[in-house]
């Protein structure tokens, strides 16, 4: 069991790591700057688009805060976008929307951008504005359009997100497995409805339901705004997504590139740990609790068809689409990793349910996330205490140690007064 | 208009009262009426380690203060010597700079270096994970160039 201070002291090193672990605010402003200018290509006055008035948005961990820096630090930064239509020409079906925004965004500047492959439903765009590093982009731009007379973006996601329902957020997309569907369907009330909008507004509703807790850490209105501003704070669940895509990265990055593609994925990381998070108000509680109890938010399901047993994490916003549904493909591999996954999360982290010294919380840290952003983030912490005792702040408890401003009055508790190190160095 | 007194410089015994008043856990003796020892165990933080520190402090001189254990500390992989001590092999630390009067004798060890203490054996930690002190300070070696 953890005593009170030895709590505050590894939530500090946890909380600094997940900063550490976050996208920069020039990295974050970069990302902005390049949806708006892929935007722009797409309601150029040469685009077929034009006349329905495409409107351009990020989705998923962008705007949910559970974004996070790429294990390669050259790595591209993968961005999910949306790409609303107003309407459409009646004759188009999914695969001629799907066509032409892919037409709109291959014929633009080259060295800006490659247009990387066609995915079952998105187009996946490598962006680099001046091929700088930290500021390249793996985007996937999702075409959709709307069926109920009004803009899902400009008017629901870009006014007051928090107020809608998640049914008015629906958005109607093009699917090339749903066939014939997707030849010769021309009408987007019978398509493949997707919520990312409605998605985001289910995670941000159990990020916030902190027990006990009012204080506003990440405004998900903000985050969904035209030009939105970075974001430093963040909910409790949004570290901890953050802190297990992490864990995954590290522990899923010398597998073999094939392997690599059956690692689990984000979002059923994401949806798990949304589920099984129950209000902790710190991220110790709130880890121990969620890596324990995601395995209990994976369900079994009989296929009807086949009469076989499947694995199951529905989308909670559609419960008919399964997130686990390609664990059951012939040969995949993704459901015996997601196990594996799950028991290396519950060795790592009982780390954190007993007492260890820093050093080896150090390395232990270190294995787990990394060396260079576990280093910082006791960099950051040792220049915090020393600029608290530069402003006469920082505090030792006599029997335990240096406490910082986390002092609760008691008789042990003595103020550090101001000084300086002085003495040799090598 | 009187003068305003200096601060009184406090004896051996005040010290030594103080130290066994907050630091009571550790062994304090007193040799003379001069001279008082102070040994016992220190915490860094509540997640750090313990450190056996000796403390001896003579009237007129400053406090001179050794980390008798662990006998060696450990460096991190790329460094030869300790951060801020006096004597890298006796282990001595250097806590504040003399010529500030960050400590002078009105004051209590106690309430003084102690903390200092601890807080070296924090940053000495952090040092050995980072390679970096961040506990900020100053060298002998930037004074003298800054003084001319």
């Amino acid at each position: 069991m953890l005593s009170t201070s030895e709590k505050t002291e590894i939530e500090d090193i946890l909380e600094t790591l997940g900063e550490n672990l976050s996208i920069t605010e020039s990295q974050h402003d970069a990302a902005v700057r390049s949806y708006k200018a892929v935007g722009n290509w797409l309601t150029s006055d040469d685009s077929e688009l034009k006349p329905y008035k495409p409107e351009v948005s990020p989705q998923g961990s962008f705007i949910i805060g559970t974004i996070i820096q790429t294990v390669d630090p050259d790595g591209d930064i993968d961005l999910d976008i949306v790409c609303e239509l107003n309407g459409k020409k009646e004759s188009w079906t999914q695969k001629d929307i799907k066509q032409i925004v892919g037409d709109q965004l291959r014929n633009h500047k080259k060295y800006e951008s490659i247009l990387d492959k066609e995915g079952r439903r998105c187009w996946t765009l490598r962006y680099r504005e001046n091929g700088q590093q930290n500021e390249r982009y793996h985007m996937d731009i999702l075409p959709a359009i709307n069926t109920n007379g009004y803009s899902v973006i400009r008017e629901k996601v870009f006014s007051n997100l928090s107020n809608q329902s998640i049914q008015a957020l629906e958005l109607s997309i093009t699917d090339n497995e749903r066939l014939p569907e997707y030849n010769i369907s021309t009408n987007p009330d019978n398509w493949y409805k997707s919520n990312p909008f409605g998605y985001a507004k289910w995670f941000m509703e159990i990020a916030e339901s902190i027990k006990g807790q009012r204080t506003k850490m990440f405004s998900l209105n903000e985050s969904v705004n035209p030009t939105p501003k970075f974001q430093k704070e963040r909910f409790p669940l949004q570290r901890i997504v953050q802190l297990l895509k992490r864990h995954r990265d590290i522990m899923f990055k010398d597998y073999s590139e094939n392997d690599k593609k059956e690692k689990p994925i984000s979002c059923i990381i994401t949806t798990l740990a949304a589920k099984s998070y129950n209000g902790e108000d710190n991220l110790i509680d709130g880890l121990t609790n969620i890596v324990r109890g995601m395995k209990n938010n994976i369900l079994n399901r009989i296929n009807p068809k086949t009469n076989i047993s499947e694995k199951w994490v529905a989308n909670p916003v559609n419960p008919n689409e399964n997130f686990a549904d390609r664990w059951a493909l012939p040969d995949s591999k993704r459901e015996k990793f997601f196990y594996d996954w799950l028991e290396r999360l519950e060795q790592d982290f009982r780390i954190l349910e007993i007492p260890h010294s820093r050093i080896l919380l150090s390395e232990s840290l270190q294995k787990t996330f990394g060396n260079q952003p576990v280093q910082k983030t006791f960099s950051d912490i040792g220049n915090k205490m020393k600029i608290l005792t530069e402003s006469g702040k920082n505090h030792v408890d006599r029997n335990n140690g240096l406490i910082g401003t986390a002092i609760s009055g008691a008789i042990t508790e003595s103020k550090i007064q101001p000084h300086k190190f002085y003495g040799e160095t090598e | 208009m009187g003068k305003l007194s200096k601060p009184k410089k406090l004896t051996a015994i005040q010290q030594l009262h103080a130290l066994r008043r907050d630091y009571g856990f550790g062994i304090t003796k007193l040799f003379g009426i001069n001279q008082i020892t102070w040994q016992g165990e220190l915490k860094s933080s509540p997640i750090g380690d313990n450190y056996l520190v000796k403390v001896v402090y003579k009237l007129n001189n400053a406090p001179q203060i050794y980390v008798l254990e662990p006998k060696v500390l450990k460096l991190p992989n790329d460094k030869q010597k300790l951060e801020h001590v006096y004597d890298n092999k006796k282990q001595k630390l250097c806590l504040y700079y003399p010529k500030a009067k960050e400590w002078d004798e009105s004051k209590t060890i106690a309430s003084t270096i102690f903390p200092w203490i601890i807080e070296w054996l924090y940053h000495y930690e952090i040092w050995l994970i980072t390679g970096k002190w961040e506990g900020g300070g100053i060298h002998p070696d930037s004074i003298k160039s800054n003084d001319k």
